[in-house]
């Protein structure tokens, strides 16, 4: 046998052909590229395993193609398309001399990058879930891995139709596969690819398209979701700060506040209140309540500066109505309203008021209060809401990530079990 | 994006502070109660 790191070539003995293996003392298993036989190499007697006469097929990454992961150089080795059922994946064999075996699976547009695992993992095939390293993975699916074709060399004994139970665990971006036959358990540990980093390497210009969320792929946002929700908290706290400060600052101020009573001889009368005084820029609150019964009001309000004529207008409608029905008493509306005026510079001021109400338009008692440099909560739960906005959007589509994802297990989680509902 | 975020918070907690101090109220500047410059003679009738 050669030595470490040099190719060896050896002639067919099913067709003649030059076969070349590149894991030289390691590889106990090759497949002719002319005539497809597989053939023993663990010693120099190159047995037959199997005589075939099938054509190579051509795949994404053919044998010899080399590409950096993960620091490693890596040559394709070896390939074989496995299957389940009608469902198919490509499992590529790398070698390096110095750091041995892994796979590269490629699964419905989805990369893995897999190391065989040295190590018994208890119950792996059987648990719903395992823990490996710290980390917990959760059964994703159980099947049969069959062998549909193979070509290149092997360090194990590969042939078509080979059949494993397999079973793989999922912790994204980490994927735990198992394959069980009578003789072992191999158990592997895969990293998810993007498929970008995998043409990149093998400078490949075309890859399949992606479908499907594939069972270890990363959701958006892992590892910082975390961390935005953290950032979010932090504001959140600034905000209530600048609030609490806010409401300790406030004036809270009564400017002016009376009692009215109008009738049909006001209908289209416009009221006036003596004038007042606003000392500071600020906001100005309106209240305004009225004991009204089975009637409503409708106060069309305006603040006008007595120096500038500037005028903010603003309307304010009540409503109450109550009886009884075959269910009982109802009652519906309010006979209280409030309206903040946004940033009135100070100065002297009147409020005008046109008042209107229901076709009878009899006596109606309404009392209005004015305050300024009120506190309004308004703006910071605004502030709040629009904080969390992002999060809460992510949040959402992390879960439909993992919606998606559950969907094609038959070992769904019961958050995502939305199917059997 | 978490940058984008910070900054976009930090936006917000800024504007929440200038508007509390200068008595804005997010609510009534969106509905558009504060008429500007519009002149008012009614309380001279």
């Amino acid at each position: 046998m050669g030595s470490k790191g040099k190719p060896q070539t050896f002639a067919c003995p099913a067709c003649g052909g030059t076969v070349t293996i590149k894991a030289v003392g390691i590889t106990t298993s090759a497949i002719c590229m002319y005539c497809s036989s597989v053939i023993d190499v663990a010693n120099e007697n190159y047995q037959i395993i199997k005589k075939a006469n099938e054509k190579m097929r051509k795949t994404l990454l053919e044998l010899g193609v080399r590409g950096r992961l993960f620091g490693v150089d890596w040559e394709v080795i070896g390939y074989t398309d496995k299957k389940d059922g009608s469902y198919h994946w490509d499992e590529y064999l790398l070698y390096n001399p110095y750091y041995g075996f892994r796979f590269l699976v490629q699964n419905q547009g989805h990369w893995n990058f897999i190391k065989v695992l040295k190590k018994d993992i208890p119950d792996i095939g059987d648990a719903n879930e395992v823990w490996v390293n710290g980390k917990k993975y959760q059964l994703f699916l159980k099947g049969e891995a069959v062998v549909d074709y193979v070509k290149g060399e092997f360090h194990w004994r590969v042939k078509k139709g080979e059949r494993v139970d397999a079973a793989d665990y999922v912790a994204p971006p980490s994927l735990l596969s198992m394959e069980k036959n009578a003789e072992e358990i191999i158990v592997s540990l895969g990293e998810y690819l993007k498929p970008q980093e995998v043409a990149s390497t093998f400078k490949l210009k075309e890859m399949p398209d992606r479908t499907g969320v594939a069972s270890n792929q990363p959701a958006p946002y892992q590892g910082a979701f975390l961390k935005l929700w953290i950032v979010a908290g932090v504001f959140i706290a600034f905000a209530t700060m600048v609030q609490n400060m806010t409401v300790k600052a406030s004036d809270n101020a009564d400017v002016y506040s009376s009692q009215f009573q109008v009738d049909s001889t006001d209908r289209d009368k416009t009221l006036s209140t003596p004038s007042f005084f606003i000392p500071k820029k600020n906001n100005v609150l309106i209240q305004s309540g009225s004991n009204l019964d089975n009637d409503w009001l409708e106060l069309h309000l305006s603040l006008v500066n007595e120096e500038t004529n500037k005028e903010y207008a603003i309307v304010q409608a009540m409503e109450y109505y109550h009886g009884q029905d075959i269910d009982g008493p109802w009652a519906e509306g309010k006979q209280y309203t409030e309206t903040y005026i946004s940033s009135v510079p100070s100065g002297n001021y009147r409020l005008l008021i046109d008042a209107d109400s229901g076709t009878s338009f009899r006596g109606i008692n309404f009392a209005l209060r004015i305050m300024r440099d009120v506190p309004s909560g308004l703006n910071y739960w605004i502030t709040v809401l629009m904080i969390l906005v992002y999060p809460g959007l992510v949040m959402l589509r992390r879960w439909s990530f993992e919606n998606k994802r559950w969907s094609e297990s038959d070992y769904t989680p019961a958050i995502y079990n939305l199917r059997n509902e | 994006m978490l940058r984008i975020f910070a900054i976009y918070c930090t936006v917000l907690v800024i504007l929440l502070a200038v508007a509390n101090r200068n008595g804005y109220v997010f609510t009534s500047m969106l509905t558009g109660s504060q008429k500007a410059d519009k002149a008012a003679n009614h309380y001279h009738k």
